[in-house]
């Protein structure tokens, strides 16, 4: 019955699309915030004076440590992440829906977000 | 921490929240206010204030818009589209602030921007869009909460639009905060987009464009994890809030309060730039 909503002008549901995107943003915000408080939390508890985010390859192994600013730095990173699998989100639909021109303009948008994670790398 | 960094701490919160419902409701994003409060009232350096503000950005943008979304308000297609300019406008914005603004430079630039959009907000040129045919690829529709009718539209001026997302990926990459200043009129008076569906739009793009100059300033390090994390969460708190209630607030009866804020940051930034404080 619910099929590939080719004419979704007509419905009243929420296509699939809005679906999907709503629910990839809510749990990456979400999961980021959370993530960010449990760090606050053992930061005040532990009483740290990092006042430095931790960059990308040392999350872990500082997560692993007990570093509570490992930790926000993970929220961060989630946060950060969020939009781009939003991003990929879209290719997917669209590319379930045969939508090449806007698979197409995705894939632009992925690939100059990637290339912004490569200029702050190699700055 | 001592009792006075608490009390730092909770006054950056309340100011976050009143921030996120703010971007919420306008389409603008907390980041007009979140930057001038930080660098002028707490006197944090301007690019750890800037980093926090992006961070403010992007998750205003995810709470808002899977609100948003759910209502299927936002018209997913144009914001991708006009994402492929603004993502390249941040990525030389953050490029911009990060090697050659001074922290004056950019109070100049903001308060530019603040004055710009006090002045949007009380000429408010809103373009009340007729029912379309609505037959092209950018086409949407949505049902409008307060008629209960749906609201057809087609979108016109495609490439200006992408030019003028460029322009407002870069505000938003130098300043850190979003873009939908420009998306939003750009969106309703050029490309005739009703203006629900603007606010809803540009709050759905400007996540992707934070993002964009975001891992450039963490690379930078930028970022103060315990500031960073204290502005995210109350942003968040104060977005959910704002977009859940955007549709029973008649966001013009606030709108003089609005202003009177967004003066008083610019009002920050001048007594900053003179010295006074």
């Amino acid at each position: 019955m619910v099929s590939a909503d080719s004419g979704n002008v007509k419905r009243r549901k929420i296509t699939k699309l809005d679906n999907r995107t709503k629910w990839i943003l809510l749990i990456g915000v979400l999961a980021s915030v959370g993530i960010m408080l449990f760090g606050l939390v053992i930061y005040t508890a532990t009483g740290s004076t990092d006042t430095k985010a931790v960059q990308l390859g040392d999350i872990l192994p500082g997560i692993l440590r007990g570093s509570p600013v490992a930790l926000i730095s993970l929220g961060i990173i989630v946060l950060i992440a969020t939009p781009f699998l939003r991003v990929v989100t879209v290719i997917f639909t669209m590319a379930e829906k045969r939508d090449t021109l806007f698979v197409i303009v995705g894939l632009t948008v992925a690939t100059i977000l990637l290339m912004s994670f490569l200029f702050a790398v190699f700055k | 921490m001592s009792l006075l960094d608490i009390l730092v701490f909770a006054g950056i919160f309340l100011f976050s929240l009143f921030a996120g419902a703010f971007g919420a409701l306008m389409g603008l994003g907390g980041g007009l206010i979140i930057v001038p409060v930080l660098i002028v009232l707490f006197h944090i350096d301007k690019n750890i204030a800037v980093a926090a503000s992006i961070v403010a950005v992007i998750a205003t943008s995810c709470a808002g818009a899977s609100v948003y979304c759910s209502k299927g308000q936002v018209n997913i297609k144009l914001g991708i589209l006009l994402e492929t300019g603004t993502v390249v406008g941040a990525i030389i914005g953050a490029l911009i602030t990060v090697f050659i603004l001074p922290p004056a430079g950019l109070m100049i630039i903001f308060i530019c921007v603040l004055l710009y959009a006090a002045a949007y907000m009380y000429l408010r040129p809103e373009r009340v869009i007729p029912p379309g045919r609505a037959k092209g690829r950018l086409c949407h529709n949505y049902r409008d909460e307060k008629s209960g009718k749906r609201v057809k539209y087609e979108v016109t001026n495609v490439k200006g639009g992408i030019l003028a997302g460029f322009f407002a990926g870069n505000l938003s990459g130098m300043l850190g905060v979003g873009g939908g200043l420009v998306q939003v009129p750009v969106m309703n008076g050029w490309m005739k987009v009703p203006i629900k569906a603007a606010i809803a739009s540009s709050n759905f793009m400007i996540g992707v464009t934070a993002v964009a100059s975001a891992y450039i300033y963490y690379t930078n390090d930028w970022f103060n994890p315990v500031l960073t994390a204290i502005v995210a969460t109350g942003v968040f708190i104060g977005a959910r809030g704002g977009s859940t209630v955007s549709s029973q607030i008649d966001a013009k009866k606030l709108r003089s309060v609005f202003i009177l804020v967004i003066l008083a940051m610019a009002a920050l930034f001048v007594v900053r730039l003179m010295g006074l404080y």
